[in-house]
């Protein structure tokens, strides 16, 4: 039995997107650089009713993928265009493509 | 309609800027205006001029001088005369994204600020605006995708930030031609 019904649980969306840097990074730069980049642009509160989680980054690819709120897509795409740099160096992350679910990113 | 980014500052590859989603980038001729006459110096032959300033008397010259399409007003001052002109004169303010990449923190909150109070009135006395990119490197090219989520952050609805990058920059290629 669900503890909740369907309808009444909170809806994700998936942000495919790819990381460009003149070096290659490693899941955990790129995960924290994701979650710094949230932050700093929508701060506690904006974070929170956004609800990031990093799902996974394939090195080979450079692909991301971020989940978070679907009322908070916007605002998350634009944290994540305005992320600059890691550690210093510089980078750039490229928005591919939104999904309601993962298997729709690799349709 | 294809998106537009009419202000590049750098030589960019064209297959990377197609790539990004762009059917057509700019660099245009971006000059500092000093002093009054400054926009006269502009050769006759510049088919996409940019003037910048953080005087509202230069951005009011350069507002009606024929030879200037856009106008970067770099404080984001807001004055209604200078934004009655442009409406006018149908001459578009950039509103541009390097700067906010450029910063972070508290310094970019604030610029994020005084462009948003800048965007309400411009789109409140109905002043055209674009939004590009001036990137300096290949690092500073948005997608327009992410163009538009961030001139929705900045106050604008959907349909305005796609305009900002496709309408009103074909605008002002078609009155540069």
């Amino acid at each position: 039995m669900p503890v909740v019904k369907p309808t009444m649980r909170e809806k994700h969306r998936y942000i495919l997107y790819k990381v460009e840097a003149a070096q290659p990074l490693f899941e955990e730069q790129v995960k924290r650089a994701s979650y710094a980049a949230v932050l700093s642009f929508l701060g506690e509160y904006g974070s929170s009713l956004a609800s990031p989680k990093f799902i996974s980054y394939d090195a080979k690819t450079q692909m991301a993928i971020l989940r978070c709120n679907h009322t908070e897509t916007q605002k998350v795409k634009a944290a994540l265009a305005l992320c600059a740099a890691i550690e210093g160096k510089k980078v750039a992350f490229r928005l591919q493509k939104v999904s309601g679910t993962i298997a729709g990113l690799n349709r | 309609m294809g998106f537009i980014d009419l202000d590049v500052r750098f030589k960019a590859n064209s297959t990377k800027v197609s790539e990004l989603g762009f059917s057509d980038f700019r660099s245009p001729f971006a000059f500092e205006m000093a002093r009054p006459g400054d926009a006269r110096k502009i050769p006759p032959s510049t088919q996409l001029a940019a003037a910048s300033s953080l005087s509202i008397e230069l951005l009011r010259e350069a507002a009606k001088s024929k030879r200037v399409s856009l106008l970067c007003n770099r404080g984001f001052i807001t004055d209604v005369g200078l934004i009655r002109d442009s409406a006018a004169q149908k001459k578009p303010f950039e509103i541009p994204i390097a700067p906010l990449l450029e910063c972070g923190g508290i310094p970019r909150a604030i610029l994020m600020s005084k462009m948003r109070f800048f965007i309400k009135i411009c789109t409140k006395l109905r002043a055209p605006l674009v939004i590009v990119s001036q990137a300096k490197d290949e690092f500073q090219l948005k997608s327009p995708e992410e163009m538009i989520a961030i001139g929705e952050m900045l106050g604008l609805s959907h349909d305005q930030a796609e305009w900002a990058i496709t309408e009103i920059p074909e605008m002002v290629l078609d009155a540069s031609r």
